[in-house]
């Protein structure tokens, strides 16, 4: 099967320079993950946001925060 | 050789911090309502004020970071500075220490921004122009002297 | 992505099967449909937009097509039929296309049964409802595929699709007064703005459920600032909510006060007077945009003029150290680099000359030595010239300090008497005898008090919620430290500080990037907008902040009641296809009667320009008013087919043919 090739228009390279000038890294990885959640659901025929694909990621990311700073201490 | 205060770092009173927060902003739609645009400005006006009412208020324990030395301007806060550390000791050995120099604006700062606060804050006014017209009348009255 | 072909069953007036070549080439790109009204060229419109979007347009079919629904689409003959002859009828629409190279084909289906109602009418009602999505694969095979929107919206997106496959009404109704919340909601939908403001508010929904659960979490003194800390959050979203409303509830009022300022300029009894308040009102803004920039200039010059009150410590300090160099104490300046020079010319000042070991080179070497040790003195030495020159400086800002200030107070005095003009024009313009002109004035006042009063009711929420930031702040820190004690609550609070920033962080980029897109649309508009109307070159077009598309004239002014109805309608076609590129999906365009209600005057500049904006252009027009002598001359060449659609009453069934 053929690769396919990911678009990024113009606008689309515009909002991921901004997203780029995040200094937190933790952050930074939320809004990416959930923007991409977002723009799979976002048909106007969809019935629910999938509100814990959301919390997942957020629970995700702060796990990995955790260990690292357990690990840290 | 210049003296170089680039190193220290600048603290107030846990308790005043929240003046420097009402009179502090760098946006320039804020200038009206906030005086000063850096924390650095407003510290080193404060330390002015004080050391020309004579209120030197040592820091308390409770105290603050709230900017680094590296941000004065070499050819006019520091001088000035120098001179308000020379008013404090009245021996010049004190500005071999940079340390020093800058604990001695922060007592000044200390007592100097009360009174600020009652000029630009509880006056009826901007604050802003609360503090030109402060400005203004002092000139005033020594070009009348 | 490019369609190939449109096969229908049974839909609208197309009675059997009917199948249609869109294939085109890039030098050909343009598909015309040729039709009388009423002879079924806005169905085919329809089929194009059910095969790709089924149920969404389904749902939009009663507002857009004055009440119908999909089941009125069964061809009415088939219908008859089915009825005789004791049956369903089937109807669907098919619709081939390729993307990426890959050719794939939905299919819209639905089976009814015919009825017939209490007042004898026969009607369908649906029994069966199909969608399909096949891949044609490079051995010819069929592959099934999931039929869902995320295919589509990678292609052609449902929410922005009106600005795809649109009807010539639209073209009409983007520059009304009333459109820039129309206007607005179609960027923001093109550049995912909308996707920016879920994920925005889908974030705080997740920091609020957390905040919620550390709140019944903790125990004791953090219970308290737990419970706090939420309250606290919910009055500054309350308040963000707020702010938002009366900001587009200003929006609207100001756009309506717009209007009746442009009606006021075109009235004969008017024109002078309104244009007298307009250049002052401009000079108004002049002034204000010039005391703005005084302030900042009297805050940057008081910053300086206020280290005077260290004059009396630098005075001090300043004859300390001229005591000393008086005596001697701090030697004058010496230059290192001279005495580096002497020693290198081995030539005195005096011009004696001399060789190593001699005693003036001795002297010499031995005071290049001393000054090099005296860096403390040379320190001193530095810190009096630069008390001077402070000095000088602070002096010079308190000058102008005080300029400025007399200039800031001398434009304050202007404010008021432009204000005061305006006033005394505003009531000349109330005592006109005629009522209209005297209304549309007090309308307009009211207007103005109306925006005022928002925007101080804004000012004070805007200073309610910087006060509700504070003291989260303040919160955050305490909860910090007494959540460090309770592990559970601490780990609640993580969660939901991460939810929280990330969705502050796109606040932060949601403004900027709005602005961002805005421009670009406008440029984009302008652009376009000198293609379809080339004698425009007077005008330029602006998107402004409160998203209302105006013209404006090469003075500045608001121009759109200038220009002909052919020539804003050209304004709106601008922005349409403005938005369809900012899109960058390089869809195919299909219009539905693109002329129908534009002057003749710009149907050559429009037409011309039409198949350059896309690889493939579908339009369906009226013979004679859309087809005329001008537009065939642009399309017919750039057109790989033209089809002719002839519907008969007798049968009530449209054939296609190609011309």
């Amino acid at each position: 099967m053929k690769q396919k090739r990911l678009f990024i228009s113009k606008s689309m390279q515009r909002l991921i320079d901004l997203f780029k000038q995040i200094e937190d890294e933790n952050i930074k990885e939320i809004i990416a993950e959930t923007v991409m959640l977002e723009s799979k659901n976002r048909s106007s025929s969809r019935k629910n946001f999938p509100m814990q694909n959301l919390r997942n990621i957020i629970d995700s990311n702060a796990r990995l925060y955790e260990n690292k700073h357990q690990k840290g201490n | 050789m210049a003296l170089n205060l680039s190193d220290v770092r600048i603290y107030v009173d846990q308790d005043t911090h929240e003046i420097y927060e009402k009179l502090v902003s760098l946006a320039e739609k804020n200038a009206e309502s906030h005086p000063f645009r850096t924390m650095k400005d407003l510290f080193v006006i404060a330390a002015c004020i004080g050391s020309q009412q004579n209120k030197y208020v040592p820091l308390s324990t409770q105290k603050k970071e709230i900017f680094r030395g590296i941000i004065f301007r070499d050819k006019l806060d520091v001088p000035i500075l120098a001179a308000l550390a020379y008013h404090k000791e009245r021996d010049l050995s004190v500005l071999e220490d940079p340390r020093k120099i800058v604990d001695i604006a922060q007592g000044w700062a200390n007592g100097g921004i009360h009174l600020l606060q009652d000029e630009l804050l509880y006056q009826p006014g901007t604050p802003l122009l609360n503090w030109v017209n402060m400005l203004l009348d002092r000139q005033s009255s020594y070009d009348d002297q | 992505m490019r369609f190939e072909r449109l096969e229908i069953l049974n839909f609208a007036s197309y009675y059997g099967e009917h199948a249609i070549s869109l294939n085109c080439t890039d030098d050909k790109p343009a598909i015309i449909f040729l039709g009388g009204t009423g002879y079924g060229k806005t169905s085919l419109f329809d089929a194009i937009n059910w095969a790709l979007y089924g149920e969404d347009y389904e749902n939009e079919l009663p507002k857009r097509r004055r009440g119908r629904n999909i089941l009125d689409y069964v061809n009415e003959v088939a219908l008859q039929e089915a009825e005789r002859d004791g049956k369903y009828v089937e109807m669907s629409c098919t619709l081939y296309f390729k993307h990426d190279d890959i050719p794939y084909y939905i299919t819209q289906s639905l089976a009814a049964k015919p009825v017939r109602t209490s007042d004898n009418t026969l009607t369908a009602t649906q029994t069966d409802r199909i969608t399909t999505l096949y891949e044609i694969d490079g051995a010819g095979n069929h592959r099934k595929k999931p039929y869902n929107t995320i295919f589509l919206d990678e292609i052609l997106p449902s929410n922005v699709k009106d600005y795809f496959l649109f009807d010539g009404d639209r073209i009409y109704n983007l520059t009304k007064p009333d459109s820039s919340e129309e206007v607005r909601e179609a960027i923001y939908r093109v550049v995912d703005l909308e996707l920016l403001q879920n994920a925005q508010a889908h974030l705080e929904q997740v920091a609020a459920e957390y905040r919620r659960m550390a709140k019944n979490e903790a125990k004791g003194r953090l219970g308290d600032i737990e419970e706090k800390y939420d309250a606290e959050h919910k009055q500054l979203t309350q308040l963000k909510a707020d702010i938002q409303t009366s900001r587009t509830e200003k929006q609207s009022i100001e756009s309506q006060l717009n209007a009746i300022e442009a009606k006021l300029q075109n009235l004969p009894d008017t024109s002078k007077l309104q244009g007298r308040r307009d250049e002052l009102t401009k000079e108004l803004q002049r002034t204000q945009n010039e005391i703005n920039q005084l302030t900042s200039v009297l805050r940057e010059k008081a910053s300086i003029a206020g280290l005077s009150f260290a004059a009396h410590a630098a005075q001090m300090l300043v004859e300390e150290l001229d005591t000393k160099r008086k005596r001697g104490e701090i030697p004058k300046a010496v230059s290192q680099t001279l005495l580096k020079d002497l020693l290198k010319m081995k030539k005195c000042i005096c011009g004696t000359t001399f060789e190593e070991g001699d005693p003036a080179y001795i002297t010499l070497t031995n005071r290049l030595q001393a000054e090099q040790n005296k860096s403390n003195q040379q320190t001193l030495l530095d810190l009096r010239i630069d008390l001077g020159k402070a000095s000088v400086e602070i002096e010079q800002s308190s000058i102008q300090l005080k300029e400025s200030e007399i200039k800031r107070n001398e434009l304050l005095d202007l404010q008021k008497e432009l204000r005061k003009a305006i006033e005394q024009v505003d009531a000349e313009l109330e005592k006109l005898p005629k009522e209209d002109v005297a209304q549309l004035t007090r309308e307009a006042r009211k207007r103005r008090e109306a925006s005022n009063s928002i925007e101080g009711k804004i000012q004070r929420m805007l200073e309610r919620a910087e006060a509700c930031e504070r003291r989260i702040k303040e919160f955050e820190k305490q909860r910090e430290k007494l959540g460090k004690q309770q592990a559970k609550v601490a780990a609640l609070q993580l969660r939901e500080t991460f939810a929280s920033q990330a969705a502050q962080e796109i606040d932060k980029i949601y403004d900027i990037f709005a602005e961002q897109s805005r421009q670009s649309v406008e440029a984009l508009t302008l652009q376009e907008f000198k293609h379809f109307v080339r004698s425009s070159s007077a005008y330029t077009v602006a998107l402004n902040n409160n998203y209302e598309l105006v013209v404006l004239d090469s003075n500045g002014n608001r121009a759109l009641q200038r220009l002909s109805m052919g020539q804003s309608q050209c304004l709106s076609l601008a922005f349409i296809t403005a938005i369809s590129r900012v899109s960058e999906k390089n869809p195919p365009l299909a219009i539905d009667m693109p002329f129908g209600r534009l002057d003749q005057s710009v149907h050559k500049d429009v037409s011309a320009r039409l198949p350059e904006l896309t690889n493939q252009l579908l339009l369906f027009l009226i013979p004679e008013i859309e087809w005329n002598d001008v537009t065939r001359d642009n399309l017919k060449h750039k057109a790989s087919h033209i089809y002719w659609l002839d519907f008969d009453e007798t049968s009530r069934k449209t054939e296609i043919r190609e011309l």
